[in-house]
């Protein structure tokens, strides 16, 4: 069970790497305007998406590999569901006509209830390494909310 | 470490290469920026990334039934 960790160590590195700082390049006359927050949500919203498939088709591949619980996979599958709901939640309200502080507050509540925290000391050790990806990217979209994070 | 292990730890890490491609690549998106952009453009974008983003979610989520419904839990 324990011989899978390297994979979502491998996708936790390439988050840390990919969201890191960016390139130093000094030559700038006027500082560029910001990236509207909708549009780092829905990015997020795709990430997390990825990841959620990421560790959908790792802990299935380990399961039938011997390497992970059936259990631990079911619980990491309904997580992912719930997720991927939440997240078309998430894409729907985005896409409505509310003002930026109605997306915002409304996307708080989807991402409290979606209560991925309180999966963690439900799944084993294994488990909780392959989620640990996606919970980076839940925090990502609270972040980007003002939200909580895990 | 058996050849049996070093076969099934590879067999894991090939099934999930597309999906750390893809990962990879949705968080270059963080890297992009929009400076200027109007509220028409915005909304094209938008529409089109959360247009995406539900395409991926709907495959997710047909996954995960498909796999459930092939592995019931045991009682």
């Amino acid at each position: 069970m324990t011989r899978i960790r390297f994979l979502p160590l491998i996708l936790l590195m390439a988050c840390i790497v990919l969201t890191g700082c960016p390139n130093s390049t000094s030559t700038t006359s006027t500082p560029a305007a910001p990236t509207p927050p909708q549009i780092t949500v829905a990015n997020s919203v795709g990430a997390f998406l990825a990841a959620c498939d990421g560790a959908v088709t790792t802990s299935i591949a380990a399961r039938d590999a011997g390497k992970v619980d059936a259990a631990d996979v079911r619980e990491i599958e309904n997580v992912c569901r719930s997720g991927a709901v939440a997240m078309k939640k998430v894409d729907a309200e985005i896409r409505s006509a509310d003002t930026w502080a109605v997306q915002r507050a409304q996307i708080v509540q989807i991402m409290a209830a979606l209560g991925l925290g309180e999966v963690k000391p439900r799944v084993s050790p294994a488990a909780q390494v392959i989620i640990a990806t996606v919970v980076l990217v839940v925090n990502q979209i609270s972040s980007a909310v003002g939200g909580p994070t895990i | 470490m058996t050849p049996e292990t070093v076969n099934s730890i590879l067999t894991v890490a090939a099934v999930g290469i597309p999906e750390l491609a893809a990962l990879i690549k949705a968080f270059w998106a963080f890297k992009k920026t929009y400076p200027g952009i109007s509220d028409a453009d915005l909304a094209a974008l938008l529409a089109a990334i959360t247009g995406t983003n539900d395409t991926a979610a709907d495959a997710l989520i047909s996954k995960i039934d498909a796999d459930q419904a092939a592995h019931p839990p045991t009682p």
